[in-house]
């Protein structure tokens, strides 16, 4: 039993471009995937392709246009009131910039409770208390005490997205979706946090979206690897295999631009022109075809699914067909 | 709140304008043993004591009646300090409610109570003032809730706005993830944050309503048993102190309005000055500044 | 790639910077020195806050007001900068010297089109209108920005176009020597690539020298021939790519390359640094990096290393000298 499954989800805005005329944003237009319990899934693409949309229509802070999630086997698209906040404990997140995820006027220990009163966990404020301090032990802050009155501008940004994993830690969720929650920290520190993560998933076997758009942070992490383009899913499988062995044009060329740290490795780029595009006007046909770079003339008229290239790795390509 | 005192310290206008306030403030409590006379004693009037010049007796002259103006200045503080304070707290109270619902619940509500501000505000206070005080019965309290219901409109959206950029911060959109109420999210997440800003903007709607009172008493519509500055202009105007050259009747009131509105408007500029940059707290931004500043050298200097 | 019998374009001597803050004098480079060859490409990297853009703002003598430039020598051709008049300074700058600020792209005038902001630059240095327009075509075709979009505005061009249109304009005088610094930090991948590549392709076309500032060790292994590094304010280590990535000499460097992700080396351990960098305003005694570093010796913590020459380059490092 899958911990999560995504099946065909969509979730689209409409904006009112002045003329009275409706433009729809098709963020996520047909998203699937499976997480399985303690997993770690990265969720890579360019700017713009729907990862934050699709990790906020999850965690229910946007309601989905279409399609179904299904926690532990219970369809929670539509959940309401009570249900809905019973689910949040299950399901945290953490967001990209710990900058502006914490309320600068409150304390770290505050901050950590938080959620703990808010579902009214703990019997009294010194039982609360010593589930704070867990937390934060487990996201790195040692000894907890010395951070408990401290407010967020005293702290780097290290810890202050530890005190962010702190406060989704606490409620003891079976899932955290994670928001690029390195990118804005520096490499030093970068490994640091990407350590507090992996403990978690190991020591409490926590599942994790982990979302970016650094392929090579994904490669250290995640178990699997999904490429997003364009609002859909074009390529996942085990991150070994999709980094050794990519079958999706656009995995190839987003594999070959990625800065590798070794000077004799400068490769051969395959550099997509253009602009990322805009989920306004979605191409018809494969999505990807009017940038890719081997585009046959099939890939502007007919519509592509995922194909398994095998048990564990599939890709959405009409060559792949061809070449089989 | 150390930091913001600091702040406000080397805030010069600000200090200044503290400083006026509190002097106005001691003035108007320790009115009676700072005045010379009690304006509430009856006196004889003699023709020699009605707008006699100052002298050492009455060192701002006489009024109309023949009371002391210095006194009555020092008295007329306490009017005009009640009706700022209090009339700008109610319409701190209404504007902040508006703005913090309109901007928190957006959407239609938001749509409805902006209409609703802007027709308010179109409408001109003063005219509308004296309507309904006329109306009334020109008390103190009726005068005080006549201005404080119609100066809330700049507060709600002030209020509307800056609750605004407060819910687009993330760690609104986190405590929405945890599960938290829409109104625990407002009182414990949005509130605090936008009620400094309410604060300062309370000591600027004060200096409005000073201005209004002293408008709608210079009509003639003050409280008939307390005399506030406004009504002490009215009664020189009306009375006669221009065309027997009693400027001394005049000057008095008439500064201490100016003197009271200016240091409610340094005050509540200082704030501002003080709390808008210190609502950003953002690294990034920090060395974007750099960056501009550096362009700015450059376009001043190639 | 570097070419070692070219002329050095640019040498630094003895740089060094103090911030004048309310409450105390920071001193944000000390002692830095290097050389840069003429065409080459030098990658200056570090963490937030070790002084990259204080040190590009300073060899441009364009540092803010709190900035002091307590000591050195910035020499370009062989003139010290430091010692020009503001009028000579300030037609170098133009003619000689150009900058990419950090952040820049988000700080074009968002009321005038693209156009009229590159034809303002050069109406600056040669008030000729009509070449003033056939130079901006010229350059914004070697940015690769289409003639049908030079009329647009700020606010319609996508991050790594408004990038183009800051490189545009930084070589609207033919610059000998371009700073870029973090040009491409905001942007995506993909776009990353392509604006690497684009000065990649001005570099061999107009024989620029380009000083490129970033936090990310994979973009200079890509596109640097030597590379700074920098911590808290001083030199740790300056360098060919080669030797930096393969032999790094410097602690720092080796720490640095051990956090940082390499997608070609799947789930091999990254290896955080402990602790944070150091403030400005209270640096440790001895090396900065002593309190971070895995093999500290006790000298490290006495006295400040300084910059000595290693086989293919320098670094800053007690035990390199004990050897
Ligand atoms: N509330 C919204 N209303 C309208 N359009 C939206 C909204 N939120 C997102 N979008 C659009 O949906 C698309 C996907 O946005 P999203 O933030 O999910 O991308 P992303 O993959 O997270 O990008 P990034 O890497 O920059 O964070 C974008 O084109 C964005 O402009
Ligand atoms: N105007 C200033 N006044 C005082 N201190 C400053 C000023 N500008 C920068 N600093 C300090 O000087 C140090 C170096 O800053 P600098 O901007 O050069 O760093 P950087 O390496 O470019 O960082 P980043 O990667 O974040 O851009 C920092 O500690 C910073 O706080
Ligand atoms: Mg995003
Ligand atoms: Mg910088």
């Amino acid at each position: 039993m899958s911990l999560i499954r995504v099946q065909n989800l969509h979730k689209h805005f409409s904006l009112s471009s002045g003329l009275g005329k409706n433009l729809v944003v098709k963020a996520v237009d047909g998203v699937s995937f499976e997480l399985e319990k303690g997993e770690v899934l990265a969720l890579v693409g360019e700017s713009g392709c729907g990862k934050s949309t699709l990790a906020l229509t999850l965690m229910h802070l946007e309601e989905a246009s279409a399609g179904q999630v299904l926690f532990n086997d219970n369809d929670i698209t539509t959940l309401k009131g009570k249900a809905l906040k019973n689910l949040r404990r299950d399901i945290q997140m953490v967001f990209q910039d710990p900058y502006e995820s914490l309320n600068p006027l409150m304390t770290v220990g505050a901050i950590v409770e938080e959620p703990l009163k808010v579902h009214g966990l703990g019997k009294s404020k010194s039982a609360r208390q010593e589930m704070v301090k867990k937390a934060l032990e487990d996201a790195g802050l040692n000894p907890a005490e010395s951070y408990l009155n401290r407010r967020p501008h005293e702290l780097s940004g290290g810890q202050r997205q530890r005190v962010v994993i702190a406060a989704a830690l606490v409620l003891e969720p079976s899932l955290v979706i994670a928001d690029e929650p390195v990118s804005m920290l520096d490499v030093s520190i970068r490994a640091e946090v990407l350590g507090v993560l992996e403990r978690l998933k190991l020591e409490h076997s926590v599942a994790m979206l982990f979302i970016t758009h650094d392929l090579g942070t994904a490669a250290h992490f995640a178990d699997r690897i999904a490429v997003m383009y364009l609002g859909r899913i074009v390529e996942l499988g085990e991150t070994q295999d999709v980094l050794e062995n990519p079958q999706h044009p656009y995995t190839k060329a987003l594999l070959s631009v990625i800065p590798v740290p070794n000077p004799k490795l400068r490769r051969k780029h395959i550099i997509l022109q253009g602009d990322p595009p805009n989920p306004i006007n979605i191409p018809g046909g494969c999505r990807f075809h009017p940038r890719c770079p081997v585009a046959i003339p099939t890939c502007s008229k007919q519509e592509v699914a995922l194909k398994h290239i095998n048990i564990n790795h599939k890709a959405a390509c009409l060559l792949l067909d061809h070449s089989a | 709140m150390r930091d913001f005192w600091q702040a406000l310290r080397r805030n010069r206008m600000g200090v200044i304008g503290l400083i006026m306030i509190v002097l106005t403030l001691l003035m108007a409590i320790f009115a009676p043993l700072l005045a010379p006379y009690n304006p509430k004693e009856r006196i004889r009037v003699t023709l020699d004591s009605i707008y006699a010049k100052p002298s050492l007796e009455h060192p701002f002259g006489t009024d109309d009646a023949g009371k002391d103006v210095l006194s009555n200045f020092i008295y007329g503080a306490r009017v005009s300090l009640t009706v700022g304070f209090f009339a700008s707290f109610i319409s701190v109270v209404i504007g902040g409610t508006i703005g913090l619902i309109s901007g928190f619940f957006g959407g239609k509500i938001d749509n409805l109570l902006m209409r609703f501000t802007d027709i308010v505000l179109v409408i001109p206070d003063l005219p509308l003032a004296v309507v309904l005080v006329a109306l009334t019965k020109p008390s103190l309290m009726n005068i005080i809730i006549v201005i404080g219901i119609l100066g809330w409109t700049g507060t709600a959206r002030l209020v509307r706005s800056q609750t605004i950029s407060v819910k687009e911060r993330k760690f609104v959109l986190r405590a929405k993830a945890i599960g938290a109420h829409p109104l625990y999210i407002l009182r414990n997440h949005i509130f605090p944050l936008v009620l400094p800003l309410m604060i300062a903007n309370t000591v600027l709607v004060i200096s409005l309503a000073i201005l209004n009172e002293s408008a709608l008493a210079f009509l003639g519509l003050g409280d008939p048993s307390t005399l506030s500055w406004g009504q002490m202009l009215n009664f020189a105007f009306t009375r006669g102190a221009m065309s027997s050259g009693a400027w001394w009747a005049l000057l008095a009131p008439g500064l201490g309005i100016v003197w009271l509105v200016l240091g409610c408007t340094l005050l509540g500029q200082g704030f501002q000055q003080i709390l808008n940059p210190r609502l950003e707290s953002h690294h990034l931004q920090k060395s974007e500044m750099i960056a501009l500043e550096g362009s700015h050298v450059q376009q001043a200097t190639g | 790639m570097s070419n070692k019998q070219q002329a050095n374009l640019l040498e630094v001597r003895g740089l060094t910077v103090d911030y004048l803050t309310e409450k105390a004098k920071a001193r944000a480079l000390e002692n830095v020195s290097f050389k840069v060859a003429q065409g080459s490409i030098l990658g200056i990297v570090g963490e937030s806050g070790c002084g990259k853009t204080t040190l590009m703002l300073a060899l441009l003598r364009l540092l803010p007001q709190a900035g002091r430039i307590v000591a050195g020598e910035v020499l370009f051709n062989g003139r010290d900068l430091l010692r020009l008049s503001e009028n000579d300074m300030r037609s170098l700058r133009w003619q000689d010297l150009a900058i990419i600020f950090q952040g820049a792209m988000n700080a074009l005038n968002p009321v005038k089109t693209v156009e009229d902001q590159i034809t303002e630059v050069l109406l600056r240095q040669n008030p000729n209108k009509t070449s003033a327009a056939k130079r901006v075509d010229e350059l914004l075709e070697m940015v690769g920005i289409g003639r049908n979009r030079k009329g647009q505005y700020p606010h319609q061009f996508s991050g790594g176009m408004r990038q183009r249109a800051m490189i545009a304009m930084a070589l609207a005088c033919n610059p000998k020597l371009v700073i870029a610094d973090e040009p491409t930090t905001a942007l995506d991948v993909m776009v990353q690539a392509q604006i690497l590549e684009l000065l990649l392709q001005l570099r061999a076309e107009l024989d620029l020298t380009i000083l490129l500032v970033t936090h990310d060790l994979g973009v200079v292994a890509e596109v640097c021939d030597t590379a700074l590094v920098m911590y808290g304010g001083v030199i740790a280590e300056h360098a060919p790519i080669d030797a930096i990535f393969n032999a790094p000499s410097h602690p720092y460097t080796q720490a640095l390359l051990g956090a940082f992700p390499d997608h070609t080396k799947p789930k091999t351990q990254l290896l955080s640094i402990p602790g944070y960098p150091p403030k400005l305003d209270a640096l440790p005694p001895g090396c900065r990096f002593a309190p971070r570093c895995s093999q500290v010796i006790d000298i490290c913590q006495l006295k400040t290393p300084s910059l000595i020459k290693v086989s293919d380059g320098f670094a800053s490092c007690h035990l390199l000298e004990t050897l």
